[in-house]
């Protein structure tokens, strides 16, 4: 751009004689133009010079012809008033002596003709002056005496010339001076037009050479444009070029002073393009050994010295601006000019540090791999193309005990066991004319001489050509696993026996509930074939009325892994059905996965009847037990009133005989009456209660008990306490004929100590435990069973009971799944213990 | 109470022994009465039915019942009653050999005087009878044991 101003700022040829004429012509111009202005000022100033002095001149005389006109008014009036004028006249007339004197400075002539002037304009006023005075002091006559003496009027006329001649002198100045200024500016007129005409000429001129300049210009602009485009794009194309390239790029001048560094070079240096311009590449592109740490010679300065292509040696890091060090690999090569001089440098080099880590890692891997080998126990060995062992086999040699020399060649066949040994090198051939994988099993024998059993395997390694560099094999011991095997087929051949020999039905189901094995009972349960009914084929067999249930119960199984059991019915080969109780297991894995499922029949058809069968006959029994007991009562309690009725009624009319037979009639009913009334407790105690379950507190119960026994307490003298009991759940009325019971024989079989009784619980593996213990009579071991029985009886009519009440109490505990038991010595005193579970209910009783 | 006036007793009760041992107590206990007495149930259930308050015929004055009858139970009779506007205010005493707990929870929902079971004891069924004479005798309505 600098170039492009200058050229404009310098005319050319024609050009420059148009400008050095267009400002002489100028100049002229300008000079005469000056000249006849500074002769038309002048003129100008004369003229007004001229002006003043006539006009002062003027002024004068005219103020001295109202003086005197003022005298001569007063002279003839003698009135002051007509002095007015004169008055005045007077006083202006020095001042404009003096100013005329001041303008006439320039005019000689005329100043000389104002000297002439003042005296005699002295004398008029003095002559004026003295006739004023004769008028006032003489009268009227004497002034105008002296007035008629002409002295007066001559000096006016004296005056009234020099007036006239000044006038006369100016008017003729005056024309002069005017002709001066007319002649100046006509010349000036002239120059002016000529110097328009010129002008225009010259301007015409001028517009066509600054056209022809112009267009010339904007040809050249448009020239230079062009090829500065043109270097732009060459130059954009340049800089993408290299910024696109991947490998760091930096030039430098022929000073090794970087001219250029694209962005990869940017990124690894750390230094921008700005920072970097102009900047000793040493300074930029430190670059040191890698494994030395010693600076390394720059290849730009090798380059620059000899003028030739460099490398650098390997293991360069490259330093950047922030400390950061990388692995490079780079160049560097002279930019010559068009006649081979040196210009300067262009380095190239890249980051290998992805390249470093690549091979370090496949390092690794290598060792990584040889690592594993030598820890692996299996013999991992390495043939030659031709299938012959060649190298050391320190594996092989471990293991057979062979040498080096023994196993080369075909040698370590000898290692294999007589019986394999052919077979293995009929099929190693194979392998090897075929170059396919070799698989084989064979003994080798041990270096201590035991054989094992391997499996061995290898594969050709192939060359890019596809030709076999060698071959690698691997030899796994699999006697231990071999033996493994076989010790699990017999002991499922076992098993199978086991289940085929038994009685009881079997199968197995896959984690998806198919049905994968029968055992022969199934088969000749049903009549038909494992096919028939294996995955869901048994459904076939099952009840109509059980089969949706029991899918659905063994679906749930499947799905959850949880225990099934069920208990249906199957059709037998004769068309019957049997109720079978069936059950499966689910079989796990290592990790918890379902494997298959084992399951049982198990057909309990005779056992449920017999059941069923037990269950409706003692719930006919209770039944009969219950409305006989109940019925029972009615007629005995008429033979009891009514024999009351008789005894009362017939008091002292009875004999002896009579009155003893009334009285067995009536303790007979009596005791009746209780055998009655306890043996319907006992059945009741099973008896369909539709009342539900209550939360019972314990406590209270036995308050209940023994406010209910509070008259046979205070008559025995007993004491009766009791541990803080728990609340639980149940129907009350059990609770109340337990405990009555209890205590009750507790205070009947009392000795002849002060009665003690004591009500105790614990907690015992998730139960409640009470106790009622007594200091009483105590129960012989042999009897520790029986008086449980129903109306089994200990003692005689002495101490009074049905024997039913502990038979009641062992229902009471039974039927809330508990236990009840006595432990006592004859004279001890007896403890009954009973469990209950903790939190219970009662346990439903169906019908 | 007036001892002079005759109480109108209804009587359900299919035990003739126990009819005796009954009127036996109230005479005991000093109680003028006439008894009407129905053995059968069926019986019974069609004369509460149809029972008609008019001059001669007046409420009764108390009605007891046995709850085990033959044919028809003493509860179906109860709830007769108390659905015949005519004897609907009938003080009603359950004298029954039953002791089921929830005959008696039934009944008592049917606002009954008194529930008593029949005593095995001669003594005891006697004193029956004053505790009817002083239901009689007391002028507030149905009671409740």
């Amino acid at each position: 751009m600098k170039q492009n101003t200058a050229r404009t700022t310098i005319p050319q040829g024609r050009e420059l004689l148009t400008l050095i004429f267009a400002i002489g012509l100028v100049l002229v111009i300008g000079t005469m133009n000056y000249v006849n202005w500074v002769g038309f000022r002048r003129a100008n100033e004369q003229q007004d010079i001229t002006r003043r002095i006539v006009r002062a001149t003027n002024t004068l005389i005219s103020n001295l012809k109202d003086a005197e006109t003022g005298q001569r008014g007063f002279l003839l009036t003698g009135e002051e008033k007509y002095l007015e004028p004169y008055n005045e006249a007077l006083s202006r007339i020095p001042k404009e002596l003096t100013e005329l004197t001041a303008v006439t400075v320039p005019r000689p002539d005329q100043a000389q003709r104002i000297a002439a002037l003042k005296p005699l304009v002295q004398e008029k006023l003095g002559e004026l002056r003295q006739t004023i005075e004769l008028r006032r002091s003489k009268g009227s006559s004497t002034a105008l005496a002296l007035v008629m003496g002409g002295q007066g009027k001559a000096t006016m006329d004296q005056i009234r010339k020099i007036g006239e001649e000044m006038e006369s002198i100016s008017a003729e100045r005056f024309a002069r001076q005017s002709a001066e200024m007319l002649e100046r500016g006509n010349e000036i007129g002239l120059i002016s037009t000529f110097s328009a005409v010129a002008l225009l000429a010259l301007l015409i001129l001028a517009t066509a050479t600054i056209q022809r300049g112009t267009h010339r210009r904007q040809q050249l602009i448009g020239e230079l444009g062009k090829s500065e485009e043109e270097a732009l794009a060459a130059r954009d194309w340049f800089e993408t070029t290299l910024g696109s390239i991947g490998d760091a790029v930096i030039a430098t001048d022929a000073n090794a002073k970087i001219t250029f560094l694209n962005e990869v070079a940017q990124s690894l240096t750390g230094w921008t393009h700005e920072e970097a311009a102009g900047v000793p590449l040493d300074q930029v592109f430190i670059i040191s050994n890698e494994e030395t740490g010693a600076t390394v010679e720059s290849p730009v300065t090798k380059a620059l010295r000899e003028g030739s292509i460099v490398g650098l040696a390997n293991h360069t890091n490259l330093t950047s601006k922030d400390g950061r060090k990388t692995p490079i690999d780079d160049s560097a090569a002279p930019i010559r000019d068009s006649n081979g001089k040196v210009m300067g440098v262009v380095l190239v080099f890249r980051n290998i540090s992805e390249r470093k880590e690549a091979e370090e890692e496949l390092k690794q891997a290598e060792h990584r791999f040889r690592t594993a080998v030598s820890a692996v126990s299996d013999i991992l060995w390495t043939n030659n193309a031709k299938g012959e062992m060649e190298c050391e086999q320190p594996k092989w040699a471990a293991f057979t005990g062979q040498t080096f020399a023994e196993y080369q060649g075909y040698g370590w066949a000898k290692a294999v066991h007589p019986d394999d040994a052919q077979p293995t090198i009929d099929a190693w051939n194979r392998a090897v004319a075929e170059q396919r994988k070799f698989v084989f099993e064979h003994r080798l024998r041990r270096h201590d001489g035991v054989w094992r059993v391997f499996s061995t395997c290898a594969l050709p390694v192939l060359d890019a050509a596809g030709t076999i560099q060698e071959w690698v094999g691997v030899h796994t011991d699999i006697t231990d696993s071999r033996q493994a095997q076989q010790a699990l087929e017999a002991s499922e051949a076992r098993l199978r026996f086991m289940a085929e020999s038994m009685p009881q039905k079997v199968f197995t189901a896959n984690a998806r509930g198919e049905v994968i094995y029968f055992n022969r009972q199934w088969m000749e349960f049903t009549g038909l074939s494992f096919e028939q009914i294996q995955n869901w084929g048994w459904t076939h067999f099952i009840h109509p009325d059980d089969v949706e249930e029991n899918v659905r119960v063994w679906q749930h199984s499947i799905d959850t892994g949880g225990f099934y059991q069920f208990i249906h019915r199957f059709k037998r080969f004769d068309g019957m059905y049997r109720w079978h109780l069936s059950r499966a297991h689910p079989m796990r894995d290592a990790e918890g996965k379902i494997m298959m499922w084992l399951g049982s029949n198990t057909e309990i058809h005779e056992q449920r009847e017999n059941e069923e069968k037990l269950s409706r006959a003692n719930k006919d029994l209770e039944s009969f037990a219950y409305s006989a007991s109940h019925d029972l009562q009615e007629p005995l309690r008429m033979i009891s009133i009514y024999s009351q009725m008789l005894v009362n009624g017939y008091k002292g009319q009875l004999d002896g005989e009579a009155e003893l037979c009334v009285g067995f009639i009536t303790d007979g009913t009596r005791r009746m009456r209780e055998l009655l009334t306890d043996l319907l407790a006992y059945t009741a105690v099973d008896a369909k209660t539709t009342d539900d379950t209550e939360t019972i507190d314990l406590n209270l119960v036995v308050e209940e008990v023994t406010q209910s026994m509070k008259l046979a307490i205070e008559e025995s003298g007993a004491v009766v306490t009791s541990d803080l009991l728990p609340v639980l759940s149940g129907h009350r009325a059990h609770f109340v004929q337990l405990f009555q019971n209890l205590i009750s024989n507790a205070i009947k079989y009392r000795c002849k100590r002060p009665c003690r009784i004591h009500v105790s619980v614990e907690k015992q593996n998730g139960n409640w435990r009470f106790g009622v213990a007594d200091n009483g009579m105590g129960i012989a071991t042999e009897h520790h069973e029986k008086i449980f029985a129903v109306f089994k009886r200990l003692h005689g009519k002495k101490i009074p009971g049905t024997g039913i009440g502990l038979a009641i109490c062992q229902r009471v505990v039974e039927r809330y799944e508990g236990r009840l038991w006595v432990e006592s010595e004859p004279d001890k005193g007896a403890t009954f213990y009973f469990t209950l579970p903790v939190g219970s209910e009662a346990r439903k009783v169906t019908a | 109470m007036n001892t002079s006036k005759i109480f109108d007793l209804l009587v359900v009760e299919d035990n003739p022994a126990d009819v005796y041992l009954l009127r036996h107590a109230l005479q005991k206990a000093g109680v003028n009465f006439e008894l009407t007495v129905i053995e059968d149930g069926a019986e019974a259930l069609e004369f509460v039915r149809d029972y008609k308050k008019s001059g001669e015929n007046q409420q009764p004055d108390l009605a007891i019942l046995d709850l085990n009858l033959p044919s028809q139970g003493g509860i179906e009779i109860l709830t007769a009653i108390r659905k015949n506007h005519d004897l609907a205010d009938v003080p009603v005493v359950i004298l029954t050999s039953s002791s089921a707990p929830h005959e008696r929870t039934q009944v008592e929902k049917l606002h009954i005087s008194r529930f008593i079971t029949k005593p095995a004891d001669l003594a005891d069924f006697l004193q029956i009878g004053n505790v009817l004479k002083e239901l009689l005798g007391s002028e507030t309505g149905p009671l409740t044991v």
